[in-house]
């Protein structure tokens, strides 16, 4: 049976010399957590990760890889014996692959940890280049080729063509776990992203407020989580009734407070979910400036009524590169769907952009909506989302 | 317990009627043009169905053709068009259904140009709105019977004979009528001159989804082509069972009509829901009993929720309305209401209310408590 074998290059892991151990491990386990039962080695030693597998589960290893957050690139290698001729044919079918998609230019790059190997590195590149140039394949470019062909010899010998680019960042679980205050728009997905990428787990945190909001619209968050989930290898939603919130709010405070005061509601929940859970940070999607109600003013204001460190991936983000990222990781298309998350009644014509602390805590003391808050988390209901869906 | 109230939308199978189609389907399977006994007897009672069908609506049985439904019926004669050598300009109301203006949008693409007939305040398109929307290349013009949206009964009789005034001494621009919401809930005279299409559908009266009826009154050369079924007009092995249902559809509701209490139920609604407050009929100028309007449609609005919040929310507790056409119901736009120039708020909050000969008063005023529960409550 045909296996197929995959070189993993390892990231930011490398920089972290104490508990490199550990951060290994965790990159190890969540790979080995995308290919249960797939057949699948993953092997990580001397800071390389190498995963072999059945032919038939190949689509899966590329799928975790795409995936795997903790690695900066990885290539599907050609194992072969280590002698010229078995090398050469490689390197050419490599090439010739590499023709295929259009590429013109080349250049052999050589890693030589055996030293018992005949060639030294500047020798393997010639000659194993040399099929390739004579049978007029590919032209030589050492400068800047639009492949670059490497050959490793080690214990075994790994030819590979270009690699794919990873996710970077460190593997999921290391940086502990996060809440992210999840909604449809296309910011707070990407928000959440970002934290995975520097090793939280994250649960995540949606309010809807039926009837005033759709069934779409929620089912809008729950696909969004789940393309978040498929990189965090899992992930947990909940989802809060937030109707009552809504009303009191707009029953009992200046309309132009209305979203800011939701907001602050939504932080006083994301300290109980915190608080459950065991969430050590709040993440959410605010951009400065992005929206109108999104000043440094009305921001400090709701991150006075967290009692956890907030997170804001985007707040220095503008816009054109968060959908960049949305739509990498394959959110974009999603979020854009024309579900609302918040119904047009709730949303003041002239929020308050400059809101002022005191000010904003008599009005929210004033809603007496503390009960309405416990309510709304107690009714809240639970999903989890496995990497697949 | 549920009350449907959304029947412009779709009509609850009438079940005997879709019994006796499932025998139709079972023992008469032949092909109806097949030459064998068996495709014979299909072509029979084809033959039975479109009888029984232009007798319901007054009209000659070889000016009836069977289709896949409303929206084709409407399209057949809109096709047509693109067989003419020159192109020229269509008319269509400010109103019609997206199955019309969609199409003329099509039309555009392949060089024809569309004049809109504007409607009033009140949702009617006047037969004078019409000559004034006819040029000299004017080669089609569209104006449903009955507005989907309001119940607007269109004067599609006078529009046919102004048309046929306005171009006097020349080629009469082919006349359209939507009748989709008018066929089995008001009185129909497909004959009257100057109507030279009809557009029939099915499951809005009973009979299976899949089924229409085009009404021709003079033999149009068709867009499509095929095996020649229906006269060469409308290609496709005819859907039987689908036209049976229908042809029994026409019928039963033909006779119903002359029973019907749709107009005291409708009355009974238009002025139950307007004495809840901020609650109002669109037009204002409806009355609870109005000869302008088909009883089975009507359309309101209120000074509190988003007609979407409405429906939801009516639906949670088994009332099941709708916001417009249901075809629509993903769009954000209410063209109708637009057209009707009806305000921005009373448009973001207006909802239809639409009853089938089986809705009762009891079920209105389900609505009524419900609707009132429901905007108390949010």
């Amino acid at each position: 049976m045909e296996t197929a074998l995959y070189l993993v290059k390892i990231g930011e892991l490398t920089l972290k010399s104490g508990n490199i151990k550990d951060f290994e491990q965790r990159l190890t386990q969540n790979a080995q957590l995308y290919l249960e039962g797939k057949q699948a080695k993953v092997l990580l030693r001397a800071g390389r990760m190498t995963i072999e597998a059945p032919e038939e589960s190949s689509e899966a290893v590329e799928f975790a890889l795409n995936h795997l957050i903790g690695i900066t690139g990885w290539a599907r290698a050609t194992v072969v014996p280590k002698e010229i001729e078995a090398m050469q044919n490689a390197v050419l079918a490599e090439a010739i692959k590499a023709k295929e998609l259009g590429k013109k230019s080349f250049k052999v790059e050589a890693r030589r940890a055996d030293k018992s190997f005949p060639l030294n590195s500047f020798e393997i590149c010639r000659l194993m280049g040399e099929p390739v140039f004579d049978q007029g394949i590919l032209k030589v470019d050492v400068h800047k080729p639009d492949v670059t062909i490497t050959v490793e010899v080690r214990e075994r010998c790994f030819v590979y063509g270009e690699e794919t680019k990873g996710n970077r960042g460190l593997p999921c679980g290391t940086g502990g776990k996060g809440l992210l205050l999840l909604s449809g728009g296309i910011d707070s997905p990407v928000a959440g992203y970002r934290m995975l990428r520097r090793g939280m787990k994250l649960d995540c945190l949606y309010f809807h407020s039926h009837p005033y909001t759709s069934p779409e619209a929620q089912q809008k968050v729950e696909d969004l989580a789940k393309i978040l989930a498929s990189y965090g290898v899992g992930l947990h939603i909940n989802i809060v009734p937030f109707t009552a919130v809504q009303q009191r709010i707009r029953d009992s405070s200046p309309v132009d407070y209305a979203t800011l005061l939701l907001r602050v509601c939504m932080m006083k929940v994301a300290n109980m979910m915190c608080a459950s859970t065991g969430a050590k940070a709040i993440i959410t999607g605010e951009s400065l400036g992005q929206v109108a109600s999104q000043t440094i003013e009305n921001l400090t204001v709701t991150n006075s009524y967290a009692e956890y460190p907030v997170m804001r991936p985007l707040v220095g983000m503008d816009k054109e590169e968060i959908i960049e990222t949305a739509k990498r990781i394959g959110t974009y298309e999603t979020s854009i769907l024309p579900y609302e998350d918040c119904c047009v009644l709730f949303s003041p014509k002239h929020p308050v952009l400059r809101a002022d602390y005191a000010l904003t805590d008599e009005i929210f003391k004033k809603m007496d909506i503390d009960g309405l808050l416990e309510e709304a988390f107690n009714a809240r209901e639970h999903k989890r989302f496995s990497w697949n869906g | 317990m549920s009350v449907y109230l959304d029947w412009a939308a779709t009509a609850p199978p009438d079940p005997e009627i879709l019994e006796g189609a499932v025998r139709v389907a079972l023992d008469a399977y032949g092909n109806p043009s097949s030459v064998h006994e068996s495709g014979k007897n299909a072509s029979k009672i084809l033959a039975e169905a479109r009888e029984r069908s232009a007798k319901a609506l007054g009209v000659r049985a070889d000016t009836v053709f069977f289709t896949s439904g409303g929206t084709e019926s409407d399209h057949f004669p809109m096709l047509s068009l693109l067989q003419r050598p020159n192109r020229g300009t269509i008319a269509i109301s400010e109103i019609e259904h997206p199955a019309i203006i969609e199409q003329a949008k099509m039309l555009e693409c392949a060089g024809w140009k569309t004049v809109r007939i504007p409607a009033n305040r009140e949702g009617f398109v006047t037969p004078d709105a019409v000559a004034s929307s006819i040029r000299e290349d004017t080669a089609f013009v569209a104006v449903m019977a009955v507005n989907n949206e309001t119940g607007a009964i269109q004067p599609f009789a006078d529009i046919g004979r102004r048309i046929i005034e306005v171009s006097a001494g020349r080629k009469k621009p082919h006349f359209h009528v939507d009748a989709v919401q008018a066929a089995g809930k008001i009185a129909l005279k497909l004959s009257a001159e100057g109507i030279d299409s009809a557009a029939i559908s099915g499951h809005k009266i009973g009979a299976p989804r899949g089924i229409g009826l085009l009404y021709l009154a003079h033999r149009v050369e068709p867009f499509v082509r095929g095996g020649g079924q229906e006269g060469g007009m409308r290609p496709g092995t005819e859907n039987l069972a689908g036209a049976w249902a229908l042809s029994m559809c026409l019928e039963k509701s033909a006779q119903a009509l002359e029973t019907s209490n749709a107009s005291d139920v409708m009355a009974f609604c238009v002025k139950t829901l307007t004495s809840i407050p901020g609650v109002s009929v669109i037009p204002q100028s409806r009355n609870p009993v109005d000869g302008r309007f088909s009883p089975y449609v009507a359309q309101f609005t209120n000074g509190r929720l988003p007609g979407e919040v409405l429906v939801r929310a009516l639906s949670d507790r088994g009332v099941y309305i709708s916001t417009g056409s249901a075809c629509s119901s993903k769009k954000k736009t209410r063209h109708v209401l637009e057209a009707m120039k009806v305000r921005a708020e009373d448009q973001k909050n207006a909802f239809r209310i639409s009853i089938g000969n089986a809705t009762t008063v009891a079920d209105i005023e389900a609505l009524a408590e419900a609707l009132s529960a429901c905007l108390g409550q949010y």
